[in-house]
């Protein structure tokens, strides 16, 4: 006689049933929670040595959707079980686990159940959480965007307004606060100290631009150029706007996937590192060498090449306690900033995010015996820069520009310190 | 379970065989679980000794079901070895009484979508409680729960989501039993801001009895809490 049978897909395993419930076979998943996300998936694999079978049933229910696509594919009458039938499954799942031999009493499958559900929901916790690493490069990378279009669009609308008003251009650093004035006032007689101090500005410096608006040297402006100039500052307030909300957003998702990276480097360091390296798991699996000079490619590309000293730092340089110390120190103080950002990275995606403070009290420790041994500039350090500094005048012939060394190519402070330093090679 | 009245002041309204107390801390009467893992404070609430057993005070301004007990809540529908499917679990505050009070026979189903919480709800709370079952799911799809089985006998839903009342309801027909309860909190801020947050309350009671629910008492939460209602009902008609 042929029969009707039922697959059901269940937390522990795979159970075929006949029409009066009576166990056909069932397969007990080696890994639960690999298992069956693999089944949610639409991978059958785990059900293939079923198929043969399968075959001489006539009808097939599933309680599972993507098994039912699946196996149609593969020519088997399958279909989705009755909403009656799949709200017994749930209602009497303890009794099923039984009869499918995944669990030998109720107790016992709800303790499977459970240690399933912790296991399962660790790992979505964590699967969303590496796509977030994704999001969070995107919204690294148009943070910095958005400081070069707000930096074009402000000196635009600095240069234009200067026209009618070239005083304030020193009086206001801010460019945001640059861009509302120009917003609320329009022309410069119309600039009063209240309207200034409401935007934060001091009373000392409000009164001074004040009183150069009266005094001003600056051009009569027409109402067509000067709404041109207010539709570039309005620009400039957006992009602000925007740029705040990135920040905030920027720290928020470092705080979800990468705590550990975010204690040590800042947000905004930490995420850029991560979009160096191209995702949370790959700064995982990266030695801290390597973390030390992500970013400076170029220059140790170079270095191979040239010979010239390798790199002490990339994109670890814009972290404050590495750009704000001395130089002799700085190569110290990133390997061992990066040495804590291998292992802050490591706990980030094997222990789920769990926090580690320890990682950042060494660290402070470490940095704070560096200070103190290397206060002085030490005797190498001092006789490489004399050495370098040779190199460049023997090269200099053969280059129109002096070759731009040293570390932090890619970084906005490290383009910085270089050109400083060709500045002052020429003057030399 | 029967049907007794908590006041806000009486002091001995819970009957002794339940895990909850009120204790008298500094002359103040505050609500107090039994603490399924002595030792362990989930938010930093303080651990009081009563002879041999461990209390854990619970904030009425942290947690809207202790606000709504405070409040006069009729009933307290947790007993030992109760059921409870509760949605939007966050990091486990209210999660972690509810699982002193049902103790070690009980379960607690906790929902949650947001992986952020999700995160410190297992590591924090359900993983150090065992009966804590956490589902990081979205509550707006019942049928992708794993790990759930039964029916429960307390459905408990504080969400704050515009759809809140018809997410509830969904869940009810999947895994409340007939007669069971609910405890749903309303927003009032959330679904209409420029209604009277009584009138949003009442609407939504409104919704509840047209799928066949009994509503039994309808409270406000000040002072614990500015902008929420809590609706107890119980689950009549399937
Ligand atoms: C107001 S909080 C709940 C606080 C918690 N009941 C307590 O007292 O400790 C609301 C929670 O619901 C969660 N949530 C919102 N929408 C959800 C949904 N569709 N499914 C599951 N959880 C949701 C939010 O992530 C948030 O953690």
């Amino acid at each position: 006689m042929v029969q009707n049978c039922s697959i059901l897909v269940l937390e522990l395993g795979i159970g075929i049933l006949n029409d009066n419930k009576e166990l056909i076979l069932s397969k007990r998943f080696d890994d639960p929670v690999i298992s069956y996300r693999a089944i949610k998936n639409g991978d059958y694999s785990e059900i293939l040595e079923f198929i043969d079978s399968l075959r001489s049933f006539k009808n097939i229910f599933s309680n599972d959707e993507g098994l039912v696509f699946q196996l149609r594919n593969l020519g088997l009458d399958i279909y989705f079980m009755k909403e009656e039938h799949l709200k017994d499954i749930i209602e009497n799942k303890l009794r099923y686990l039984i009869l499918c031999k995944f669990s030998s009493n109720e107790s016992d499958a709800i303790q499977s159940l459970r240690k399933f559900a912790i296991d399962f929901s660790s790992i979505n916790v964590k699967n969303i959480s590496q796509k977030l690493d994704l999001h969070v490069i995107q919204s690294i990378n148009s943070l910095d965007e958005l400081d070069k279009i707000i930096n074009v669009i402000g000196s635009r609308m600095r240069e234009w307004y200067g026209l009618h008003f070239p005083e304030m251009d020193h009086l206001i650093q801010n460019i945001s606060t640059y861009a509302q004035i120009i917003r609320i006032a329009g022309k410069r007689e119309n600039i009063v100290l209240d309207l200034l101090t409401n935007l934060g500005v001091e009373e000392r410096r409000a009164e001074m631009i004040v009183d150069a608006s009266k005094r001003s040297k600056g051009g009569d402006i027409t109402d067509e150029n000067l709404l041109i100039i207010k539709k570039l500052a309005d620009e400039v307030i957006n992009q602000t706007e925007l740029r705040k909300i990135l920040t905030i957003h920027v720290d928020s998702t470092m705080e979800t996937i990468a705590p550990n990276v975010k204690d040590l480097l800042t947000a905004s360091v930490g995420a850029r590192i991560i979009a160096k390296a191209g995702s949370i798991n790959k700064l995982a699996i990266m030695p801290a060498s390597t973390i030390q000079i992500l970013g400076a490619e170029k220059a140790l590309f170079r270095a191979l090449k040239t010979g010239a000293r390798p790199p002490k730092h990339g994109i670890l340089f814009q972290h404050p306690i590495i750009h704000s110390a001395p130089k002799w120190q700085r190569g110290k103080i990133a390997r061992a900033v990066a040495a804590k950002v291998a292992i802050a990275a490591r706990v980030d995606v094997y222990r789920n995010a769990e926090k580690v403070p320890i990682l950042l009290e060494t660290l402070n420790n470490r940095i704070m015996e560096i200070q103190q041994k290397y206060k002085e500039p030490t005797p190498k350090y001092i006789q490489n820069e004399r050495q370098s500094r040779d190199r460049d005048r023997d090269s200099r012939p053969d280059h129109r520009y002096p070759p731009r060394r040293g570390g932090g190519f890619g970084s906005k402070y490290a383009r910085k310190g270089g050109k400083k330093k060709n500045k002052r090679r020429f003057r030399d | 379970m029967s049907e007794k009245t908590f006041a806000y002041s009486n002091s001995n309204d819970f009957s002794p065989d339940l895990f909850i107390k009120w204790i008298t801390v500094d002359g103040e009467r505050n609500l107090a679980t039994l603490n399924l893992v002595p030792g362990d404070s989930v938010y930093g609430e303080k651990l009081v000794k009563i002879d041999k057993d461990e209390y854990r005070l619970w904030d009425p301004f942290r947690s809207k079901l202790a606000g709504s007990i405070k409040k006069g809540l009729k009933n307290i529908p947790l007993k030992i070895g109760s059921k409870v499917l509760y949605l939007g679990a966050s990091t486990g505050t209210t999660v972690s009484h509810i699982s002193d009070i049902v103790g070690n026979n009980g379960l607690v189903f906790a929902v949650e979508s947001s992986v952020r919480v999700g995160r410190e709800l297992i590591e924090n709370v359900a993983s150090k409680r065992s009966n804590i079952v956490p589902i990081i799911e979205d509550a707006r799809k019942p049928n992708s729960y794993f790990s759930i089985f039964g029916r429960v006998n307390l459905l408990y839903c504080d969400i704050a989501q515009q759809d809140q009342t018809d997410i509830a309801i969904e869940n009810c027909r999947m895994f409340l039993e007939d007669g069971g309860t609910m405890l749903l909190v309303i927003k009032t801020r959330s679904i209409d801001v420029t209604k009277d947050p009584k009138k949003v309350i009442e609407e939504e009671a409104q919704r509840l009895k047209d799928n066949g629910f009994k509503i039994h008492q309808i409270l406000t939460l000040e002072p614990f809490d500015k902008d929420h209602g809590l609706i107890y009902c119980t689950f009549e008609n399937r």
